[in-house]
C-alpha cells in the first residue's frame, strides 16, 4: 500500500522536479570558470536557453513518440551532436547558425503541443538536424586552451541525460491530465520561442 | 474509497507543483538581476506586478475549471499559443489601441462569467479568452527587447501567466461542491467588481 502511494506522487513530483530544474539553471552563470573541460562540455548547452528549451521540448516529444522512436532518439541525438561539434571545431560556423537554433524551440515545442505519433523517418531525421546544428553551435565555442577530446564528452553525456530524464518522465506517465501537463510544458516553450524569433529574426 | 483517494491526487499535485514554483523564483531573486536570471525575474514577475494581470489570468483558471472538460485541458495549452502572438506584436511595437482597458474589461469579463456561471458554447469561451490573451501577451511583450535576457524573459512570464491559470484551475476545484460552486461565483463578482473599478480609474 505504502508502495501504491510513492508511485502514485513519483510522477508530479518528477513534474514538480523538471520545473525546479528549469529555474535554477536560469542562475547558472554563462562563464564557466574552475571547472575542467569535461564538465564545461556538461554544463555549456545548459547555461544557454536556447539549447535547454529545444532539448527539453526534444526529450518530451521523443517520449511522446513510443517506446522504440524514444530508444532510437535517445541513440542518435547525442550522436549527431557529437558529430556536430567535431565539424565546429573544424569549420566555421555559418552566419544563419543562431537564428536557426532559435527557430528550433517553436517547432519542437509545437510538436510537443500536438502530441500526435510521428512517423519514425521523420522523428529521426527531426533529432539528428536538431543535434547537428546544435552540435556545430557548441563546437564552435571550444576555442583554444579548452581540450575537444572532454569538452565534447562532457556534450553528449549531458545530452543522453537531459533525453533519457525527459522520455523517463513522459513514458512513465499514465494519468490523462499529466499528459496534457506535458503538452503544457510545449505550449510554454513555444509561446517563449515564438516571441524571441519575433524579436530577433 | 478508492475513487476519492484518486480525487485527492490532483489538487495535491496542484500544491506540490506551486510550491516548487513558489520555491524557486527566491533563488533567482537572490542573485545579481543581469543576464538570464536577471531576464528571468524580470519576466517572471511582470504578470505578478500588475493586480489587473493577476485578476484576468486567475479568473481564466476559474471559468475553465467551472466549464469542465474538455475545456479545462484546452485552456492551458492554447492560451500561450495565442497569448505569443499578441506578445510578437508586442515585441515588434505594432501599435495595439487600448491594450490597458482591455485587459481591465477582461478580469470584468472574465468575473462576470464565473458570476453567472456562464457555459456558452466551447468556440464562444475559446474565442472570448483568446481575444484578451492577445491584449495580456502585447502588454508584456513590449517589455521583451529591453530584457536582460530576451529568452529568459519569455520563458519567465509565460511560466508565470501559466502558474496564474493553475492557481485559478486550483480554487475551481471547488466547483464539486455545491457550496463551493457558490463561493466561486461570489469570487467571480469580487474579480468582476475589481475590473470594474480598473476600468473606470483608466478613464477618470
Amino acid at each position: 500500500m505504502k508502495l501504491l502511494c510513492i508511485k502514485k506522487i513519483a510522477s508530479p513530483a518528477g513534474l514538480a522536479l523538471l520545473i525546479l530544474l528549469c529555474l535554477p539553471v536560469a542562475v547558472a552563470a554563462h562563464p564557466i570558470k574552475g571547472v575542467g573541460d569535461f564538465y564545461s562540455g556538461m554544463l555549456h548547452p545548459l547555461t544557454a536557453l536556447e539549447f535547454l528549451l529545444s532539448w527539453i521540448a526534444l526529450a518530451l516529444f521523443a517520449g511522446q513518440q513510443g517506446r522504440k522512436t524514444a530508444l532510437l532518439a535517445l541513440a542518435i541525438f547525442p550522436s549527431a551532436l557529437v558529430l556536430g561539434a567535431i565539424l565546429g571545431t573544424v569549420v566555421a560556423s555559418p552566419a544563419w547558425l543562431p537564428a536557426m537554433n532559435l527557430v528550433l524551440i517553436p517547432i519542437l515545442g509545437l510538436a510537443v503541443v500536438l502530441a500526435i505519433s510521428f512517423p519514425t523517418p521523420a522523428t529521426v531525421i527531426l533529432v539528428a538536424l536538431v543535434g547537428l546544428l546544435h552540435g556545430l553551435a557548441n563546437g564552435a565555442e571550444i576555442t583554444a586552451p579548452v581540450s575537444p577530446w572532454r569538452f565534447i564528452p562532457g556534450l553528449a553525456t549531458i545530452a543522453v541525460l537531459v533525453l533519457a530524464y525527459g522520455i523517463g518522465l513522459v513514458r512513465s506517465i499514465k494519468k490523462p491530465w499529466t499528459r496534457i501537463a506535458v503538452r503544457v510544458a510545449g505550449s510554454w516553450i513555444t509561446a517563449a520561442g515564438i516571441m524571441v524569433c519575433a524579436f530577433k529574426l | 474509497m478508492k475513487q476519492a483517494r484518486r480525487d485527492f491526487s490532483l489538487p495535491a499535485t496542484g500544491f506540490l507543483i506551486l510550491a516548487t514554483a513558489l520555491l524557486a523564483p527566491t533563488s533567482v531573486l537572490a542573485h545579481n538581476p543581469a543576464g538570464i536570471a536577471g531576464g528571468f525575474a524580470s519576466g517572471f514577475l511582470h504578470p505578478l506586478t500588475g493586480i489587473d494581470h493577476i485578476l484576468a489570468m486567475v479568473a481564466v483558471g476559474i471559468w475553465g475549471a467551472q466549464l469542465g472538460a474538455p475545456a479545462i485541458w484546452a485552456l492551458p495549452v492554447a492560451f500561450p499559443l495565442v497569448m505569443s502572438v499578441g506578445g510578437s506584436l508586442g515585441v515588434r511595437g505594432v501599435f495595439l489601441p487600448g491594450v490597458e482597458i482591455g485587459i481591465a474589461a477582461s478580469a470584468l469579463l472574465l468575473g462576470f462569467m464565473i458570476f453567472r456561471a456562464a457555459r456558452p458554447p466551447l468556440y464562444a469561451a475559446a474565442l472570448l479568452v483568446g481575444f484578451f490573451a492577445i491584449f495580456h501577451g502585447y502588454a508584456h511583450g513590449t517589455e521583451l527587447p529591453n530584457a536582460a535576457n530576451p529568452l529568459a524573459y519569455g520563458v519567465g512570464f509565460v511560466l508565470a501567466t501559466g502558474l496564474l491559470h493553475g492557481s485559478g484551475i486550483g480554487i475551481g476545484l471547488l466547483h464539486r461542491w455545491p457550496s463551493g460552486a457558490r463561493t466561486l461565483q461570489i469570487v467571480g463578482g469580487g474579480i468582476s467588481l475589481t475590473g470594474l473599478f480598473l476600468l473606470v480609474h483608466h478613464f477618470a
